[in-house]
């Protein structure tokens, strides 16, 4: 390699100028408050230590429900580069399928505390795969209706054509499903606690179920993604997508494929949203659908494990921030969306965000 | 042959009609006496999938025969299949079965809409074969009326169909509509046409109006000509809050605070190209600094300012300042972000403004909002009525749409458009993008945050819940819809989303779901907005084209996506 090309592909860094200097300086001084900050407010409330395992598991619940819708975001925008606003509502309307198949299942007598340990798991498990199943098919009509026509348009039109699909399917959702609330009962297996140990702490089995099978699921896409033909196809597609049609990939076919990925790790999702929140509206998928995009931010869009990383990371904060700052809880929104200007100012592409380059961010 | 596209269309047919009746839509009691409107409705979209999707494909025409048989076969699938999913539903229904808890709409009465029952045949088990075939056979008229209607439709016939809209007479039309529809608009005011209740006709009537002088101004190219309906226009514009009841004037004054909104996003978006999701956080900043500084029982006014708030034209003011503050204050930290990241931090700066407003409880009273905002006065004259603020609300219209006119003719106009075309080209051409940005920023939030004191004093309380998220991608959308940085296409999207929702107020989920719809409908058909703006149009540059033979490729293109669109719907 010439010198001429060497200094052409290395990364080139310019000086930091004063005003970067002070930025930087800034954010320090805000890092150091918060830190006295939290000292005081952890060394004078004195919460026990049970407190804060309990809470982080939570955020940790929390945090693997928002990985799995997070991962739609992610995926359609490495590929598309477009924000799927309407991806929270194909949580909600895997949320609803869910709900549905519980309800035959209720009715099948695989709910009841009394019921055989395979039907009761199976009660837990039917839905999920109702509600994925669902989730996969809104997806695949929204992609073909709503986005396909548009690939290739200017970026804010297909982030419209979301937003526009958003409201139709949200407010469809109030309009077929009703306004009451659809209440999820929690299959037997799913109710109660689990202690660990004498330590005074405890997990919810719903909890846990839903971090091992956020676990599986995700294990499943990173084997999806990285080891077959077809996920080697999809990082192509991300790559380039003229460079891998030419390669004889079908881009359309992983297109929709990646839209399938992300509307069967919606539906998981939003049943899981079901089973922790016991409740689904027409709304209920707006809100988390937000906070897994901007889980998906946070940790750099388009970047798999940044979603799971960022989605974990938004979760926690959510759970511990507002008793680490000695705040109401009805902050913890706040909280949540100031780390993430505060991490987007200083990496302006997100946590795990270096391999997007400018141009494309 | 068209049994192939007969039976897909067939089958999405069907799909829409299903869709369309869980909505609800044929239920009476949701929409008054809309019950059989609603299988008019159905019949119609039959005729027009029908008439669209028989009309020619992409290779070649139907023949007349083939075209009916694909009608037919399209609203014979729909309609029987209607027919057949009304029939289970009744017998369901019949049997017991709690239909509603999966389709909260499909009730014994959405039965009795399609077979003429009352609810007691429904729940009886009546059987209804008979209605239930006349339904379909109804359904199935339309394709054949579809089909028979599609012969008449060529590539001729659209083009003497733009001849017409381009004749004089069309011309004339356009120019006379605005006065039509202000003398109708005042006969009805005035109760010469003898109705009464004209409450929401006469608001669709101005709504009307409004639309027409835009449309009007748009089509008139003519200098002299247009300064003369310019002018006429304007003068029936101030005559129009005199016409008008409270209901309508305060409808129409919350369409002209939206167009500045607009415009001041307009600013963001449409000059700049910065997507701003977080723009109504401005809109609250000025309403809540006005609301807050102002209202006796506020915590500032009683703790710091001895009782007495400020007034409306100090308001105004301090909004401005307030707000240009914001919008740099907001702007210094996203000034290296991009595209969708800066999408999502804007989104979270309107998300933490709306949550503070929300839960700082002592300072801005929380949920409950700022109540007894004083309305503006002049002079010890109290201008706190709905034509006095409709009058106020027009005024900052102008003001704010002649400085965005001015600005966008600027040296920084021209540097927000070469900003949007391209940041790091424009930063090599000497363009300061902080400077720039930062401009853009504090001008749109200053124009937000003044229409905001002039909405506070209008809603008189005002709440948290006034400017959440979804008002932000209201705001959004009205621009886009209107056309992005054009003026009359905020107008015109501030009539659609603050003018719409009042008219449809029974309706109203109704209406997001057909929004929803005709947002990515738009986007598809014509995404450049309803009014875009007139460079826009004229600079295609189509003699530059010509003059390159194979840029001409891009004419023949455009030509085949034309014919694409308005041809069937599926092209794989």
């Amino acid at each position: 390699m010439t010198t001429i090309e060497k200094r052409a592909t290395s990364d080139y860094r310019p000086k930091m100028r004063p005003s970067q200097i002070a930025l930087y300086g800034f954010g320090i001084l805000i890092l150091v408050l918060l830190g006295w900050r939290i000292y005081n407010v952890v060394s004078v409330e004195q919460y026990p230590i049970q407190f804060w395992a309990i809470q982080s598991i939570n955020g940790l619940v929390l945090g693997s429900v928002y990985a799995l819708i997070a991962l739609g975001y992610t995926l359609v925008y490495g590929i598309l580069f477009m924000i799927n606003f309407a991806h929270g509502e194909v949580v909600m309307l895997g949320g609803f399928a869910g709900y549905f198949a519980l309800q035959l299942c209720i009715r099948w007598g695989w709910v009841a505390a009394d019921a055989p340990f395979f039907q009761s798991w199976l009660a837990v498990l039917f839905p999920i795969a109702v509600g994925m199943i669902a989730s996969l098919l809104v997806a695949m009509a929204l992609e073909r209706i709503a986005y396909r026509p548009l690939r290739g348009a200017q970026r804010l039109i297909p982030l419209i054509s979301a937003i526009g699909a958003s409201f139709f399917l949200q407010y469809s959702a109030l309009l077929i499903f009703g306004v009451t609330p659809h209440n999820y009962q929690k299959p037997a297996v799913l109710t109660g606690a689990v202690s660990l140990g004498d330590s005074g702490v405890f997990i919810s089995k719903t909890g846990l179920f839903i971090i091992l099978a956020s676990i599986v699921l995700m294990l499943i896409l990173y084997i999806l993604v990285q080891k077959t033909k077809i996920g080697r196809a999809m990082r192509a597609v991300a790559e380039d997508q003229e460079m891998a049609s030419l390669m004889g990939v079908d881009v359309n076919r992983i297109i929709v494929f990646t839209f399938v990925i992300g509307g069967l790790l919606a539906g998981a999702g939003g049943v899981m949203l079901g089973y922790q929140n016991t409740v689904m509206r027409f709304n209920t998928g707006f809100i988390p659908g937000l906070k897994a995009f901007t889980a998906a931010v946070l940790g750099g869009i388009g970047n798999v494990p940044g979603a799971m990383i960022g989605a974990i990371i938004l979760g926690e904060l959510e759970a511990l921030g507002p008793s680490l700052l000695g705040l109401p809880n009805e902050y913890k929104d706040v909280i949540a969306f100031s780390v993430l200007i505060f991490v987007l100012i200083f990496r302006p592409t997100g946590i795990l965000g270096e391999r997007l380059s400018r141009e494309r961010a | 042959m068209s049994i192939k596209p007969g039976i897909r269309y067939g089958i999405i047919s069907f799909g829409i009609l299903f869709y369309l009746s869980i909505l609800g839509l044929p239920l009476p009691r949701t929409l008054g006496g809309f019950g059989t409107l609603a299988l008019g409705l159905f019949w119609a979209v039959l005729v027009l999938i029908s008439l669209v999707t028989m009309r020619e494909t992409d290779q070649r025409r139907y023949t007349t025969i083939e075209a009916v048989t694909g009608g037919l076969l399209i609203s014979a699938i729909a309609g029987f299949g209607m027919a057949l999913v009304v029939g289970l539903f009744g017998r369901l229904i019949a049997d017991g079965v709690q239909v509603n808890t999966v389709f909260a709409q499909v009730l014994p009465e959405w039965v009795g809409t399609f077979t003429g029952q009352t609810k007691q045949e429904v729940q009886a088990g009546v059987s209804a074969t008979t209605a239930l075939l006349r339904f379909a056979l109804l359904m199935t008229s339309a394709g054949f009326l579809g089909a028979i209607v599609s012969r008449g439709l060529t590539h001729s016939s659209r083009e003497r169909w733009h001849d017409w809209i381009n004749s004089p007479f069309m011309y004339w039309l356009v120019i006379a509509m605005p006065f039509v529809f202000y003398v109708w608009y005042f006969a009805l005011a005035r109760g010469i046409l003898g109705a009464t209740n004209t409450s929401i006709s006469g608001l669709v009537l101005a709504c009307l109006f409004v639309t027409a002088v835009l449309v009007a101004l748009r089509r008139v190219r003519d200098k002299r000509r247009r300064l003369v309906f310019g002018i006429a226009f304007v003068v029936m514009l101030i005559l129009l809050p005199q016409i008008g009841d409270q209901f309508q004037n305060t409808v129409l004054n919350k369409i002209a605070i939206f167009s500045v909104v607009g415009i001041g996003l307009n600013i963001v978006l449409g000059y700049a190209g910065m997507l701003h999701l977080g723009y109504i956080a401005f809109f609250a900043v000025g309403a809540y600094a006005y609301g807050l500084l102002a209202s006796p029982d506020s915590y500032f006014v009683i703790n710091f300012m001895g009782g007495d708030g400020i007034t409306f034209w100090q308001g105004l003011l301090v909004a401005a300042i307030v707000g240009a503050l914001m919008g740099i204050i907001f702007g210094v930290p996203i000034l290296r972000t991009r595209g969708d990241y800066l999408a999502i931090v804007t989104l979270g700066f309107g998300q933490i403004t709306f949550l503070l407003l929300l839960n700082l409880r002592e300072f801005t009273g929380g949920p409950g909002g700022v109540l007894d905002i004083p309305p503006p006065t002049l002079f010890g004259v109290d201008l706190g009525s709905a034509e006095s603020i409709l009058y106020l609300a027009m005024i900052m219209l102008a003001v704010v749409a002649f400085m965005t006119l001015r600005l966008n003719d600027s040296r920084i106009g021209r540097s927000w458009r070469a900003m949007k075309e391209d940041e790091d080209v424009a930063a090599t051409m000497g363009i300061n993008l902080s400077t720039t940005k930062l401009v853009a920023f504090a001008i749109g939030a200053a124009f937000a945050a003044v229409a905001g004191v002039l909405y506070a004093t209008r809603q008189v309380n005002i709440f948290p819940d006034n400017f959440a998220l979804k008002q932000s991608i209201d705001i959004l959308s009205l621009v886009i819809i209107g056309g992005l940085g054009s003026i009359e296409g905020v107008v015109l999207g501030a009539v659609a989303f603050a003018g719409l929702p009042e008219i449809l107020r029974e309706a109203e989920n109704y209406r997001i779901v057909a929004f929803g719809a005709l947002l990515v409908a738009m986007m598809i058909l014509r995404p450049q907005g309803l009014l875009p703006p007139l460079e826009h149009e004229e600079d295609i540059d189509v003699s530059d084209r010509r003059q390159d033979a194979w840029l001409q490729i891009f004419d023949a293109e455009e030509d085949d996506q034309d014919s694409a669109e308005t041809g069937a719907t599926g092209t794989d």
